[in-house]
């Protein structure tokens, strides 16, 4: 196990299980319900489904493209689209009413993704700038463009 | 990165100076005020648990958010094109940041497209972070200078002078996944949370007597409320006043602006910041050499590692990631990137 920092960093680690060979490398699954199939296309017979944190062994590109990898999970290879992996499991948030952590679902479902410019943030502008609308207009015009991104399905290129 | 690019907050200071105590207010009954004063101020010990509880992320956006406007305007502005008419903030906020996004059509300018290929090169690196589900933003900063900055809650900003002097796709992927890291780490919400207990405290344990503010009243029973709800700030409530979160904000920003960021808060960042680019298909070696070219930080972050340090733990991390052949990665698509910083 390679500890990346200290202090802030202790529930953050990248999991190595040896040297430098290249099926030792682990990585995290961060969708739910990721499919693990037989072949790198999205139409390939599906293995198995992979749980959100879960770790798999990264064995190589998939594809040329590299929008698939070949990766093994449990005693099982197959491949995994590129966007579903990360190198540190997913980080946990909690509720805004009592602390405490909540699952990604929860989280998913807690209209976190599309949160922009909040309450708070327009009483800080009027306190601060009460006669000029326009920086909040274009915080909120930059905010209006990420999230058409953001919402763009298919890869991020 | 240096001074500019280590600390979230570098230019904000002139605009932060807020009162801390207000001016009495002597319109209040002021036995009432007394007695319900000696109760609050009891409780502000408790005020010093906040400091170590984790923020939810609606408190950590409407932190964000306030911090974003605060260094847009201390920076210059945004370089965006704002849709022709309009005008109205609260009616353009619902339509764009409701839970179903209104017609909002964004004219496709140099601005917004520059706006546009920022968040995509973005969402690349973000897709592959512990943190992929957040309202990640990345916007342009109207400035010649070259800084690069990030708020909690997602925000992400960088300069047209630092865009130009990029010369790779990568070098720019690393300098946003560098901001990334520090908001998927959460290193500034220590700085928050401190303000926090400290603003609390203040509040709470201020002696209350005639002639007592009526907006000091209102912050501590929005305070006491927070200790209630176990720390727990909804900081987009009706009650809580626009001086509170201005207080707040100030004092996070102050004490980032005091301390910088802290020497392993950076290389932690670095190091992150190489994972993303190697799973985000970026060559790594590009910000490893862009870092290895800044110069040295100002003395206001003493601590902040030197350019070499970080450049050899970037090295020694990307060593575990042999097998994915870093070395051979693209440096991405430098026609958008020269495209993108001439608009
Ligand atoms: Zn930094």
């Amino acid at each position: 196990m390679h500890r990346i920092g200290k202090g802030l960093l202790g529930a953050v680690c990248l999991v190595f299980l040896g040297g430098a060979a290249p099926s030792t490398l682990q990585l995290y699954i961060r969708n739910r319900e990721t499919p693990l199939q037989k072949q790198p296309t999205l139409s390939s017979p599906v293995l198995t489904r992979i749980p959100a944190g879960a770790t798999v062994t990264w064995l190589g590109a998939g594809t040329p493209k590299k929008d698939f990898d070949k990766v093994r999970f449990g005693t099982q290879e197959g491949f995994v689209p590129h966007a579903s992996l990360s190198t540190r499991p997913p980080s946990a948030e909690v509720s805004k009413t009592d602390g405490k952590p909540i699952t990604a679902q929860a989280f998913a479902s807690s209209g976190a993704a599309t949160r922009g410019l909040s309450e708070a943030g327009l009483k800080y502008d009027k306190t601060k700038n009460p006669h000029d609308p326009k920086l909040a207009l274009s915080v909120i015009s930059v905010e209006g463009i990420a999230r058409q991104v953001r919402e763009e399905k298919g890869g991020a290129k | 990165m240096n001074a500019r690019f280590a600390v979230a907050f570098p230019l904000v200071l002139g605009a932060l100076n807020l009162p801390c105590f207000r001016a009495p207010d002597a319109n209040l009954a002021a036995d009432a005020i007394i007695e319900a004063g000696s109760k609050v101020a009891a409780r502000a010990p408790e005020c010093k648990k906040l400091a170590s509880q984790q923020v939810a992320f609606e408190e950590e956006k409407a932190l964000g958010s306030a911090v974003a406007l605060n260094l847009a305007k201390a920076e210059g502005g945004l370089w965006v094109d704002v849709p022709a008419g309009i005008t109205d903030v609260a009616a353009f906020n619902t339509q764009v940041n409701g839970a179903t996004m209104g017609k909002v059509t964004f004219a496709a300018t140099g601005r917004n497209q520059l706006n546009r290929y920022l968040n995509k090169l973005g969402k690349q690196l973000t897709q592959h972070s512990t943190r992929p589900d957040i309202s990640w933003t990345f916007g342009v900063i109207d400035a010649p200078s070259e800084n690069a900055l990030s708020t909690p809650g997602g925000y992400i900003f960088v300069s047209r002078g630092l865009l130009k002097k990029l010369t790779s796709e990568a070098q720019l992927a690393g300098v946003l996944a560098h901001e990334i890291a520090h908001v998927t780490e959460r290193h500034s919400l220590k700085a928050y949370s401190d303000a926090k207990a400290n603003q609390c405290y203040i509040a709470l344990g201020v002696s209350i007597g005639a002639g007592v503010a009526k907006d000091a009243v209102a912050d501590q029973n929005s305070w006491v409320k927070v200790l209630d709800n176990a720390g727990a700030l909804d900081l987009d409530a009706a009650d809580v006043s626009g001086e509170l979160i201005a207080k707040l904000v100030d004092d996070t920003v102050g004490r980032l602006l005091a301390s910088g960021r802290a020497r392993e808060d950076e290389l932690a960042a670095d190091q992150l910041a190489i994972e993303l680019l190697v799973l985000g298909g970026f060559n790594p070696n590009e910000y490893v050499n862009l870092v290895k070219g800044l110069p040295e930080g100002a003395p206001i972050v003493s601590h902040h590692p030197k350019n070499q340090e970080r450049v050899e733990t970037m090295q020694k991390h990307l060593e575990q990631f042999a097998a994915m052949k870093p070395d051979s990665l693209p440096k991405g698509d430098v026609a958008a990137l020269k495209a993108a910083s001439t608009p």
